[in-house]
C-alpha cells in the first residue's frame, strides 16, 4: 500500500459519484447565494424603509456578545443546510458503494488489480465519513466566504455613505475561529455515527438487490417485533427500541449548558457530538465493517 | 527452472457436489497453457481457486505466493481477465489508464496508450459509450499493458468478431509474450489458439483427463480416413472415436502402431479440437 494508490482508491470514489459530489453542493451553493439577491431584487419601499430603521440601530449596537452570536449565527447560518443535505448523501453513497460494483459486475475487474478488499473497504469507508461532507463544506466555505465579502463591501458602504459602523462585528465575531470549528464538527458528527455508515455498507455488500430496504427492514421487523413481545408480556420498557433511540437523541442533559439555555457558542456542537459518542456505538461500527469486509472478499465468490 | 504455477491436489465442491477432483498442474516459464473443457467441466472453477477467489483444498503456489493469502501482493505479478465487458459503466477511459497505472507497479501507460491507439476508443469515452466489442478491447489493453509473469485469461475473446480476435491473439504474442512468462487460457475456440499453444489441459466433469505439450500430442494422436472396406480392420485396433460424414469415416487412434494405421488409409495429425472431442467422447482415457 502507498500513497498513489490510496489517492488511486479516492479519485475511483470521486469519479464514481462524481454528479452527486459535485452537483449537489453547487446547487445548493447557488441557491443560497441567488435566493437573497431575488429577495433582495423584489423588496418594496417600505422594506428599505424598515431596512435603514433598523440599521440605525446596530449602530447603537456595540455590545461584543450580540456580535460574537451574530458571528455563530452567521456560521451556523451556512453551514447547517449543507451539512443537513450531506448527511442525505452519505446515507445514499454508503448504501450504493458496495452494491453497485456488484451490480454492474465491475467488481470483477477491481478485484483483478493489486489492491486489498481492505483498501477499497477502508477507502470506500473514508469517503462517505469524511470526503462527502468534506466537499460540502468547501461548498460552504465558499458561500460564506462570498457572504463575508458581501458583508465587507457593505460595511464600507455603510460606514462611509450613511456614517454607520458595524467594524466592530469584524473585531468580535471570531469568523475564522467560528470556521475553523465548523470543519471540526464534522469529526465528532461522523464518529457518532459510524454505526449507521457501517450498517448501511454491510447492506451495500449484502444485498442481491434493493440494499436500501435490507438496511432498513431489519431494524423494523426487530422493533416490531420487541413491540409485540412487550406488549403481550406487558414488559416495562423495550430494550432495542430504547437503546436506538437513546443513541439517537439529543437529550437536553447531554447538551452543552450554554446551548441548552439559548447561548450557544462556538463549540456547542462539537461538544453535543462528541457526547454522543459511545463506546458500544464504536465497537458495533466496528463490527459491521469487519463483517462488510468479510462479505466484499467471500460474498461474491468468484468475483 | 521452476515453475510459476504449480497445483496439487486441487479440490473443490458446492455443498455436496465435487467441481474439481483432485487437480494436479505445473506451468513454466514460457509454456501457453489451453485448459479446455465442455460447458461445466470446472475450468473457469480451477482458474479463480488459482486466482485465489474463492475458497478451496489442496495446494496452489503462484511465483511462491499462496492465492488465499494476501492475493494483492501476488496480483503485482499476476495479470487475469476474470470475465471481459466488466469495466464500469461511469468510468472514463483515460481514467481506467490512470487508476491503472496509479495502483498497478508493471503498468505500463504507453503500451495501453499505443494498443488503443489501433482502435476506435477514444480517450475521453465513456464505457457506457463504447459498444462491446469495445469494451473488451479497452479491458485487453489495460490487462496486457501489465509486465506480469503470469497472465490468466478466461474466454478472452468472448462476444468478439473474427478480426478483433485475431488482433488480440497478434498482440498477445508479439507484445505481451515472451519466453520468461506464461499464460493460461481457457476458450471455446480452440481452433484459433491451437497455433499459439504450446501446452494444453483437457479437464471434465472437474478431473483433468489430459496434460501434455501440443507437439507431444500431434505425435500420440493420429486420425485416420479410412474407406469402408477397411473398416473393421480399422475399428479393431480400438480407435478413440470415429466419425463418417459424407462416406468418409475418420477414427482417431491414440498410441497406435503408424505402419499398421497408414496401411488402411489415410493417416493424418489431427487438430486439437479433434482429440478434445475424441478424448471427452470417450470415458476413460488409457
Amino acid at each position: 500500500m502507498n500513497y498513489a494508490t490510496i489517492n488511486a482508491g479516492f479519485k475511483r470514489e470521486i469519479w464514481e459519484f462524481n454528479k452527486t459530489l459535485f452537483w449537489v453542493p453547487f446547487i445548493l451553493a447557488a441557491l443560497m447565494i441567488l435566493v437573497p439577491i431575488l429577495q433582495l431584487l423584489l423588496l418594496q419601499d417600505y422594506q428599505f424603509q424598515n431596512i435603514s430603521f433598523n440599521l440605525e440601530k446596530i449602530d447603537g449596537i456595540s455590545h461584543p456578545v450580540f456580535f460574537a452570536k451574530a458571528g455563530i449565527a452567521l456560521t451556523t447560518g451556512f453551514f447547517m443546510p449543507f451539512l443537513s443535505i450531506a448527511l442525505f448523501i452519505q446515507l445514499y453513497y454508503f448504501t450504493n458503494c458496495l452494491f453497485d460494483e456488484r451490480r454492474d459486475l465491475s467488481i470483477y475487474f477491481w478485484r483483478s488489480l493489486p489492491v486489498s478488499d481492505t483498501q477499497t473497504v477502508l477507502t470506500k469507508l473514508a469517503t462517505g465519513m469524511f470526503v462527502v461532507p468534506g466537499v460540502f463544506c468547501l461548498a460552504a466555505t465558499a458561500v460564506y466566504a462570498l457572504a463575508l465579502l458581501i458583508l465587507l463591501i457593505t460595511s464600507i458602504v455603510l460606514a462611509v455613505g450613511y456614517d454607520v459602523s458595524i467594524w466592530a462585528f469584524w473585531n468580535e465575531a471570531n469568523l475564522i475561529s467560528n470556521l475553523a470549528m465548523a470543519w471540526l464538527n464534522i469529526i465528532p458528527l461522523v464518529l457518532w455515527l459510524l454505526p449507521v455508515y457501517a450498517w448501511l455498507m454491510l447492506a451495500s455488500a449484502f444485498a442481491a438487490r434493493a440494499p436500501i430496504l435490507w438496511a432498513i427492514l431489519p431494524v423494523v421487523i426487530v422493533l416490531l417485533v420487541e413491540s409485540f413481545i412487550v406488549a403481550y408480556f406487558r414488559l416495562d420498557n423495550r430494550l432495542f427500541g430504547d437503546l436506538l433511540l437513546d443513541y439517537f437523541q439529543v437529550s437536553r442533559d447531554l447538551l452543552p449548558d450554554e446551548l441548552a439555555h439559548g447561548a450557544p457558542s462556538r463549540t456547542s456542537l462539537f461538544t453535543m457530538f462528541s457526547n454522543k459518542i459511545s463506546l458500544l456505538g464504536s465497537l458495533l461500527g466496528a463490527a459491521f465493517i469487519g463483517l462488510t469486509l468479510w462479505l466484499r472478499k467471500h460474498r461474491a465468490e468468484g468475483a | 527452472m521452476s515453475a510459476l504455477i504449480k497445483i496439487e491436489n486441487l479440490n473443490k465442491s458446492y455443498g455436496k457436489q465435487p467441481v474439481l477432483k483432485d487437480i494436479n498442474l505445473t506451468v513454466q516459464p514460457g509454456q501457453i497453457l489451453g485448459l479446455v473443457g465442455p460447458n461445466g467441466a470446472g475450468k473457469t472453477t480451477c482458474l479463480q481457486a488459482l486466482l485465489g477467489l474463492l475458497q478451496y483444498s489442496g495446494n496452489i503456489q503462484v511465483m511462491q505466493h499462496d492465492p488465499s493469502q494476501k492475493r494483492h501482493l501476488m496480483l503485482n505479478d499476476v495479470a487475469y481477465i476474470a470475465d471481459v465487458a466488466v469495466l464500469p459503466m461511469w468510468l472514463k477511459v483515460n481514467q481506467a489508464i490512470d487508476y491503472m497505472a496509479d495502483v498497478h507497479p508493471n503498468f505500463n501507460r504507453d503500451q495501453a496508450l499505443t494498443f488503443l491507439a489501433k482502435t476506435n476508443i477514444g480517450l475521453d469515452k465513456r464505457v457506457k459509450a463504447l459498444s462491446k466489442g469495445m469494451v473488451t478491447q479497452l479491458h485487453l489493453a489495460l490487462i496486457l499493458a501489465v509486465d506480469a509473469k503470469v497472465l490468466v485469461l478466461d474466454e478472452p475473446t468472448l462476444g468478439l468478431d473474427i478480426f478483433t480476435r485475431r488482433q488480440f491473439y497478434n498482440h498477445l504474442l508479439e507484445d505481451f509474450y515472451d519466453e520468461s512468462k506464461c499464460i493460461i487460457v481457457t476458450t471455446h475456440q480452440i481452433e484459433e489458439i491451437e497455433n499459439i499453444l504450446t501446452d494444453v489441459a483437457f479437464i471434465q466433469n472437474g478431473e483433468i483427463v489430459l496434460h501434455e505439450s501440443v507437439d507431444h500430442i500431434r505425435n500420440r494422436f493420429k486420425i485416420l480416413a479410412v474407406a469402408n472396406q477397411e473398416m473393421e480392420q480399422a475399428k479393431s485396433l480400438k480407435p478413440l472415436f470415429s466419425n463418417s460424414m459424407m462416406g468418409i469415416t475418420t477414427m482417431l487412434f491414440d498410441n497406435a502402431d503408424e505402419q499398421s494405421l497408414e496401411a488402411l488409409g489415410n493417416l493424418t495429425s489431427p487438430s486439437l479440437a479433434d482429440v478434445f472431442v475424441g478424448v471427452m467422447s470417450r470415458e476413460e482415457l488409457a
